[in-house]
């Protein structure tokens, strides 16, 4: 409990001041996400804890008191206490471009926070908000189109989800779950332009791109045997109307920009035990988008792939036995590779007509974490380093490395 | 000797330290290479140019409220100054000791306004005058009461009032308030004096016995209202006039109409402007320090190309915008350029009907040389400017 207590005053300031949607005051707000960002449906985010970013990813079949991820809600059944998460991803990347060099970036994200509580008849009950894209991102661009002028862009948004989570251990060898998401945000961009000529007064612009927040089903399922688990979990597809907004000083034009199909999906993940102490995680995430999921000349659609593998060695926990650092914390190495959904124009292209092509990322991380006496609360950490996108394709490549912190915080903790 | 948790104290410090630096903040930004929206690009601004079609210049009102008083005569201008006291304040009438010394009227000169050299003469009225509403010639002229020249007085106008009449009118006025007290102040040769409204007075200066010794004493009797009007504008607008005329001793203002085409939605308006084309071969340079403040209003009534008064226009009392420190001392100073409210441009664009174009005209302008303007019937004709800037593409 001492242990997590002086993790938890050292990281709180950091987990307190940087969530992305919540600038601190005096720092100016993250202008930089993903270089692919001012285009599609933004950067995918992997919403896990920094203990399951740690496997790579892999979390459909975690299960256990203090075991579970945001991929299944059936992975929560057996949660025991009032339980509170929350993470906070700092990142620090690295753009080579084509043409204009190469650029460097930080950011803080905040891909989730979840609460759970235990309710009478075995059933547990969440709530959770996560981010599914960033479209955050800021350009500055001298354009000589006409009058000459310089542009600025402050892109935000992107697509949010909403989790309500209903679990429960239907047997000792069953968990189910269900989720209702509702998916939220919006796309929003903030248009300013400036003129060398002083008698032309700047324009600004508001670029909205909205959809109707509707929800849809998520259902999980994990079946246990031993150290062994296999989760499975299915998303049902919903219709999203798109409406698009456009303001200027004195006008303002609204209308339907047509359909956003959030595509069914599925997901199967394996535990297995490899010795006492480790174990291997792999997990297939699947998310059927296509080139109907929404009509547009600058975005083609494929469907999302993840593939996810990690191993874990677990703490000790050889009672009476005095162990070493490295045996008292959990060693976790995972890899993942992602397919982006969004198929954005080829270098050079000004539509998907020139060409398309897709942004493939992967990325290796290792992690640990330290957990209350009680197993309460924990503190867990994950570094990962990855790469993305093409320069040769795309016209833009980037390299990245991210600090996932994640602060688990039970009734237990407080006991 | 080692805290017993040293190690982890260590691990959860080094990555706190690790974490520093890692603020909201992109060092530098990105994304250019990646903006693609279309084979339109990112929108361009675009400037238009578009003729007048209508402009004339439009006389002002021939009487004059404000705070400056002009009198004189240039050329076919004539203007003069009508005042009207209060009650006359006399010596007392019931001592037989009072001798009257001088009766004067004195107002302060302008500083704005050179002294001129002539002759001004100030007269009785010979009819009462509706100050808000009198026009050019004003009342009638009654009895001469004094004249001077200004040139060579400093600070304070005075003019004698020693025709023997003259207290005999004061006396008058005073003992019957039917009577027109009120006085008309012209110039009988070539040279236009100033004079600050307000600051006129008629002083009477005089010795009594005072405890059976002569002492001096004066009693005022200040300017209750005064205005000047002018004569007509000329030469009077025809609206196929060449050049127009805006701003000097007459005070006319530009009327001014243009169309304005229809913007597409969500374009968005960076600049409207009228550029007018300033004819200086004709006009007289302003002096080293002068320049003026020309207002643009908007004219809130539809008006032919024919229309002399302005009064006519309905015009808002409200500028619409200030040419602030506008001048034309070479010949090199031949641009006005008029700033229109974009967001009035974008209502006249969406509703024509309320468009009746602007009205430009300089506060007391009578100081100043007035400004020659090409008008559209020149080879030089004025100018609508719009930039517009095409709507942002969308996301997908």
């Amino acid at each position: 409990m001492r242990r997590l207590l002086i993790a938890a005053l050292v990281a709180a300031p950091l987990l307190g001041a940087t969530p992305s949607f919540l600038p601190a005051p005096g720092i100016p707000a993250a202008r930089a996400n993903s270089v692919f960002a001012p285009g599609g449906l933004g950067e995918p985010s992997l919403e896990e804890s920094a203990r399951i970013r740690a496997l790579g990813g892999a979390g459909a079949a975690e299960h256990g008191p203090q075991s579970f991820s945001l991929v299944n809600p059936a992975s929560i059944a057996e949660v025991e206490h009032l339980i509170i998460e929350g993470t906070v991803l700092p990142t620090y990347r690295r753009i080579q471009t084509a043409d204009i060099g190469t650029e460097t970036a930080r950011e803080t994200a905040f891909p989730s926070a979840r609460a759970l509580i235990r309710l009478p008849g075995r059933l547990v009950l969440g709530g959770a908000y996560l981010v599914g894209t960033s479209a955050r991102f800021r350009i500055d661009r001298a354009e000589n189109a006409g009058t000459p002028s310089t542009l600025r862009i402050d892109g935000t948004g992107g697509m949010d989800l909403i989790r309500l989570s209903l679990a429960r251990r239907l047997s000792p060898t069953i968990n189910a779950g269900l989720d209702y998401e509702i998916v939220a945000g919006s796309f929003r961009e903030e248009w300013r332009r400036e003129f060398a000529d002083t008698a032309l007064a700047l324009t600004r612009d508001t670029l909205e791109t909205s959809y109707t927040q509707r929800g849809r089903l998520r259902l999980g399922i994990q079946a246990i045997r031993g150290d062994w688990t296999l989760g499975a979990v299915y998303e049902t597809p919903r219709d999203l109307p798109l409406q698009e907004t456009q303001r200027t000083a004195g006008s303002r034009v609204s209308g339907p920009a047509g359909t956003l199909r959030i595509p069914s999906g599925y997901t199967v993940g394996l535990s297995a035990p490899i010795s006492e102490r480790l174990r291997a995680v792999g997990q297939y995430r699947r998310a059927n988008w296509s080139r109907s999921s929404l009509a547009s000349d600058l975005v083609d659609f494929r469907a999302m792939r993840r593939i996810s593998l990690g191993l874990e060695r677990r703490r000790a926990s050889i009672a009476g036995i005095r162990a070493g650092l490295l045996d008292r914390v959990p060693l976790r190495v995972g890899a993942t590779f992602l397919r982006w959904p969004d198929l954005l124009p080829v270098a050079g292209a000004s539509d998907i007509s020139g060409g398309v092509a897709g942004v493939d990322e992967w990325a290796v991380s290792v992690g640990t974490g330290l957990q209350t006496q009680d197993r309460g609360g924990a503190i867990d950490f994950s570094l990962e380093a990855g790469s993305r996108g093409s320069r040769d394709r795309l016209g833009a490549s980037e390299r990245f490395i991210r600090l996932g912190i994640s602060l688990r915080v039970s009734d237990d903790t407080w006991k | 000797m080692r805290h017993p948790r040293f190690p982890e104290i260590l691990l959860v410090v080094s990555i706190a330290a690790a974490l520093t630096g890692c603020a909201q903040r992109a060092e530098r930004l990105v994304g250019n290479e990646r903006l693609i929206r279309g084979a339109g690009g990112l929108g361009s601004t675009l400037r238009a140019y578009g003729p007048l079609d209508r402009d004339t210049y439009v006389a002002a009102d021939t009487a004059d409220r404000g705070n400056t008083l002009i009198v004189g005569v240039e050329g076919a201008f004539e203007a003069r100054v009508l005042m009207r006291a209060g009650r006359i304040v006399l010596p007392d009438t019931n001592d037989v000791s009072v001798s009257i010394d001088s009766m004067f009227l004195d107002m302060q000169f302008d500083g704005g306004i050179d002294i001129p050299s002539t002759t001004l003469q100030l007269s009785s009225a010979s009819a009462a005058y509706d100050s808000m509403n009198v026009t050019w010639p004003g009342p009638g002229l009654g009895a001469v009461m004094g004249q001077s020249d200004p040139s060579g007085q400093i600070g304070t106008y005075k003019i004698g009032l020693g025709n023997a009449a003259a207290f005999g009118f004061f006396k008058a006025w005073a003992n019957d308030s039917t009577l027109v007290p009120a006085l008309v102040l012209r110039g009988l040769n070539p040279g236009v004096a100033g004079f600050r409204a307000g600051t006129g007075r008629i002083r009477i200066a005089y010795h009594h016995l005072v405890s059976g010794v002569s002492a001096p004493d004066t009693v005022n009797t200040p300017i209750a209202s005064d205005l000047f009007i002018h004569s007509p504008l000329s030469p009077a607008p025809t609206g196929t006039d060449a050049t127009l005329i805006l701003g000097g001793r007459y005070e006319p203002g530009l009327a001014l109409h243009f169309p304005v085409g229809t913007f597409s939605e969500g374009f968005s308006i960076n600049e409207a402007r009228v550029v007018l084309r300033i004819d200086t071969a004709t006009m007289q340079f302003f002096g080293t320090h002068d320049s003026v403040n020309v207002e643009v209003h908007r004219i809130g009534n539809a008006w032919p190309e024919g229309v002399f008064d302005a009064r006519d226009l309905g015009a808002d009392q409200a500028a619409l915008g200030v040419v602030a420190n506008f001048r034309v001392r070479a010949s090199s100073d031949s641009l006005l350029i008029v700033p229109v409210p974009t967001a009035l441009v974008r209502e006249w664009s969406a509703t024509p009907s309320s468009n009746n174009g602007i009205l430009l005209r300089i506060g007391e302008s009578f100081r100043w040389p007035e400004l020659h303007v090409f008008s559209r019937e020149s080879s030089r004709p004025p100018e609508l400017w719009v930039s517009t800037t095409s709507p942002p593409p969308g996301r997908f």
